[in-house]
């Protein structure tokens, strides 16, 4: 098992950490021995397609990832704890509190039967000790803290009245409820549109930095890598391929999956002139 | 309107969209209200050509491409082939015509009966229009294969025995089978990962060359539109706001909200340069478009004028059109533009 | 790698919480047992054709009323027949009854309802209020009325049977077309040249029919107890065939003589549970 020592600065750190699906008493392999780690105040990004282990890793860290995943070795530390050791009862001071997630599909983790005000000021009271006035002006707070508009209106309105992008920023003022400093976000801009997504990218930026937030993308589009991340980690088929500066990924690569990733995300354009002439 | 690009006026037409306007009408707290998914489309289509309808979500874009694959009547408008009208409000197309304009879905997993074998998706629609002759079938179902670069060993599987890219190869191979003019592809990669689409895309260009057919593209991935598109169609809220040659409407937008998804696009490089040209809020609902330009509620640059009435389609040059009245402070940086005004 | 081989394996969620592996089960014990009772049931009926311990509605083969024994296995009744035949000879009537009248309900509900399901519209609003006033009926209540009306006899309450139980398949079978309606590949085989009946039959019935099938299973363990219901009743059958609800509508007034209604009793048990279980089995394997 390799053993990286825990750098001062490292929020998070994945170390050696192998993982099989238990399927039917038959163990599949899905992560295998990756390691990695999240410098504090960054933020990081796992990029890879589908299939690549990235969602399970993010999972992982949290307790959250499906009960057939076997942990097989390796451990995941946060700070001064190792996560992996930890009893539920344990993590559950952790989840949310300490290190947070968003989900790619906001407004299917709300619930639909009731108002986004309410919602909101029921994670306020389940955290904190406070009176229902003071939560309800806490959530109107952290729903002005994500730029949503006409707050005293959107506190009333269910999530179905909300669009993608507005539904993902009431999952991030959800989050940021509490507080926490290791933010992972899984795919939070897939399914949005573009406009909306460099909106929605820009704010976890802004939140990021204003809030020393350490925060953790977990996505398929090294474009928004570049745009947004100073360190990324490669995944494929449950391993780390590359784990550099964003800068770097760009500028050389070292993997040939990485190398491959890049090559086919720039894709050529077609030269309509030429098409013209043979017109 | 000469919506013509150079292409069209080279090759002729093989399908024109004349006014096609398709509403919807919805009940909503207790009020009937009309819905204007897409408001008097105009473009025409050249054989072995590729439109791309570009737009977000709510822009209309795939309702559109339903209409002209015959999956939605239109209310107002028509579509016609070779001069002779396939579709018009209220009126599905005849069988024969599905031969002429096919199909390939979005969600290859939706658009696959999940108990039919790869061999069966093939010879059905080869059965249904040109008989059932078995030795004929045999040998069309392999060419097919062969054509989308499927190996026959595939043939007894079923779609989900198949990965994303082998089930998107076989809807294509499936829009082949019947010979069609026009395909119309709805977001041919969305469900792909990023090292499967560019294979994709090759293999469409290449079925192109061989074949001639034209593409009707529908897709919100510039990357994709660029790499496949002679000309694009930008929608948004239901009309067409610019239009022209893929690599001038790039390389030039002229109307603020073509910039603004441009610029939106990540590009793929560290810290790509990005202007502050972005617009405000999100797509207001179809049930309430702007009475004047459709921008007007979103748009960094709007001016008084804008609200008057709405904006038609103009040249800018011969072939790229713009439904924008001050595309002169396009080249302004928004911030300053929006003091201005 | 087995289970047994990873016993140094932490388990839980993501692998955080550690656990003991314990042998999955993958036995599907509802399906196996549903299938061994409705074979046990079918075999002894259609050996009882060939051959039974008496002859089954012989009476005085024993005396009147006899307790089990190593003789009469289940006893006799009051004309002193040997139950035990009975019971047995009984089997084919009631499962033939009650399989005949589900796939006849089957067919002509799945049928109407696809096709109102498909089409929509007058006829299909017009279908669904006469399935809700059937169904509105207690359904013994209805049996027995239309049975009185058009009279007994084996083909009659397999009628009153299938016309008892249609309005299920049919509402089960438009909700399921109704929602392949909107799947894409229904748009798409309408673009590979299929008329509107070919999509239906050919494309969104086979895809319907798993909720359909496992629902026919449950079915028939009701029918079956309507079937014995109409019997014991003493309409339908014709009163003193061997049918076990007439068996058990003869032992009505010999509540001390438990056997003589007791055996025909569990028979009747042992084949509504026989469906019921393959039913389950079938609606487990649809989730999975």
């Amino acid at each position: 098992m390799t053993r990286t020592k825990l750098a001062a600065d490292d929020m998070l750190a994945v170390e050696g950490f192998s993982a099989s699906f238990d399927l039917k008493g038959e163990l599949r392999p899905v992560l295998k021995d990756v390691t990695f780690s999240l410098p504090s105040h960054s933020m990081s990004a796992i990029v890879g397609e589908s299939g690549s282990g990235k969602s399970l890793t993010a999972l992982s860290v949290l307790g959250l990832a499906p009960r057939r995943l076997v942990r097989t070795s390796g451990q995941i530390r946060y700070r001064d704890s190792v996560l992996t050791e930890l009893s539920e009862r344990e993590l559950r001071t952790v989840r949310g509190a300490r290190i947070a997630m968003v989900f790619q599909d906001a407004r299917a983790a709300l619930n639909p039967v009731f108002t986004v005000g309410h919602q909101l000021e029921a994670t306020v009271r389940a955290h904190q000790k406070v009176s229902r006035k003071q939560a309800k002006s806490l959530a109107a707070d952290a729903l002005a803290s994500v730029r949503i508009p006409d707050v005293s209106r959107r506190m009333e309105q269910y999530p179905h009245q909300f669009s993608g992008g507005m539904a993902q920023r009431v999952a991030l003022a959800q989050t940021l409820l509490c507080d926490p400093e290791l933010l992972l976000l899984d795919e939070p801009t897939t399914g949005l549109d573009v406009t909306i997504q460099a909106d929605v990218m820009d704010l976890i930026t802004t939140l990021g930095a204003e809030r020393h937030m350490t925060t953790c993308l977990i996505t398929h589009d090294l474009g928004l890598v570049g745009q947004y991340c100073d360190r990324v980690i490669v995944m494929k088929a449950g391993e780390v391929c590359e784990q550099t500066d964003a800068k770097t990924v760009f500028s050389t690569p070292t993997h040939p999956y990485t190398q491959l990733l890049l090559d086919a995300s720039e894709l050529k354009q077609r030269d309509t002139t030429e098409r013209r002439i043979i017109a | 309107m000469t919506v013509n690009a150079d292409i069209s006026r080279t090759r002729l037409p093989i399908m024109r969209v004349q006014n096609v306007t398709k509403t919807f009408s919805t009940i909503s707290a207790g009020r009937r209200t009309h819905l204007t998914a897409v408001d008097q489309l105009d473009f025409t289509i050249a054989a072995g050509e590729t439109i791309a309808l570009v737009g977000e979500s709510g822009s209309g874009k795939s309702t559109a491409a339903k209409c002209v694959a015959d999956l939605l009547a239109p209310t107002e408008g028509t579509i016609s082939m070779d001069g002779a009208p396939t579709i018009r409000p209220g009126r599905r197309a005849r069988r024969r015509d599905h031969r002429r304009v096919q199909l390939v879905f979005q969600d290859p997993n939706g658009s696959l009966d999940p108990r039919q074998t790869v061999r069966q998706v093939l010879e059905e629609p080869l059965r249904n229009f040109f008989g059932n002759n078995r030795g004929e079938l045999r040998r069309r179902v392999r060419e097919l294969l062969a054509d989308v670069e499927l190996d026959e060993s595939l043939l007894n599987r079923r779609p989900r025995e198949l990965s994303g890219g082998q089930k998107q190869r076989l809807g294509l191979a499936r829009a082949l089978a019947v010979e069609p003019e026009i395909i119309v592809l709805d977001e041919p990669t969305a469900s792909l990962d990023v090292s499967t689409r560019g294979q994709m895309l090759a293999l469409l260009e290449r079925v192109q060359r061989h074949t001639d057919v034209a593409y009707l593209l529908v897709s919100h991935d510039l990357a994709v539109v660029q790499s496949l598109a002679d000309r694009v169609l930008v929608m948004y809220l239901g009309s067409i706001i610019e239009s022209g040659p893929t690599d001038r409407v790039f390389t030039n937008p002229q109307h603020p909200y073509t910039k603004a998804l441009i610029e939106a696009a990540p590009k793929m490089e560290y810290r790509a340069l990005r202007s502050a040209w972005r617009l405000d809020g999100e797509i207001p609902s179809p049930t309430d478009r702007p009475s004047g330009c459709l921008l007007t509620n979103r748009c960094p640059v709007v001016q008084p004028d804008c609200h008057a009435q709405r904006p038609p389609l103009v040249a800018v040059d011969a072939d790229h059109l713009s439904a924008c009245i001050h595309p002169e402070l396009l080249s302004a940086p928004s911030m300053d533009a929006r003091t201005a005004s | 790698m087995t289970s047994t081989a990873t016993n140094a394996v932490q388990r839980g969620r993501g692998g955080i919480r550690p656990l003991n592996i314990k042998p999955r089960r993958t036995m599907n014990w509802t399906l196996w047992a549903g299938l061994g009772l409705s074979g046990l049931l079918v075999t002894v009926s259609i050996a009882a054709q060939f051959w039974t311990p008496y002859t089954p509605t012989k009476p005085g083969v024993g005396d009147p009323l006899m307790a089990p024994s190593a003789a009469h296995l289940f006893g006799t009744d009051k004309v002193g027949s040997d139950i035990f035949s009975k019971v047995m000879a009984a089997g084919l009537t009631d499962i033939g009854i009650t399989l005949i009248g589900v796939a006849l309900a089957f067919v002509i509900g799945t049928l109407i309802g696809s096709l109102t399901g498909f089409f929509g519209g007058a006829v299909d609003a017009i279908v669904m209020r006469g399935t809700e006033i059937i169904q509105s009926f207690p359904a013994l209540l209805l049996g027995m009325l239309l049975v009185s009306a058009v009279g007994g006899g084996l083909i009659n309450v397999v009628v009153v049977v299938a016309i008892l139980g249609f309005p299920g398949y049919l509402r089960l079978a438009r909700a399921e077309i109704l929602s392949k309606k909107s799947m894409e590949y229904a748009d798409a085989a309408v673009l590979m040249g299929n008329g509107r009946l070919s999509v239906l039959f050919k494309h969104l019935l086979p895809n319907s029919l798993k909720p359909l099938v496992s629902f026919s299973a449950i079915n028939a363990s009701w029918v079956a107890i309507i079937v014995s219901s109409l019997g014991f009743i003493g309409i339908g059958i014709e009163p003193g065939s061997a049918e076990w609800g007439s068996m058990i509508a003869a032992g009505r007034d010999q509540i001390s003589n438990w056997w003589v209604t007791f055996f025909p009793g569990v028979a009747i048990l042992l084949l509504a549970m026989a469906f019921y279980l393959l039913g389950d089995a079938f609606a487990d394997r649809e989730v999975q």
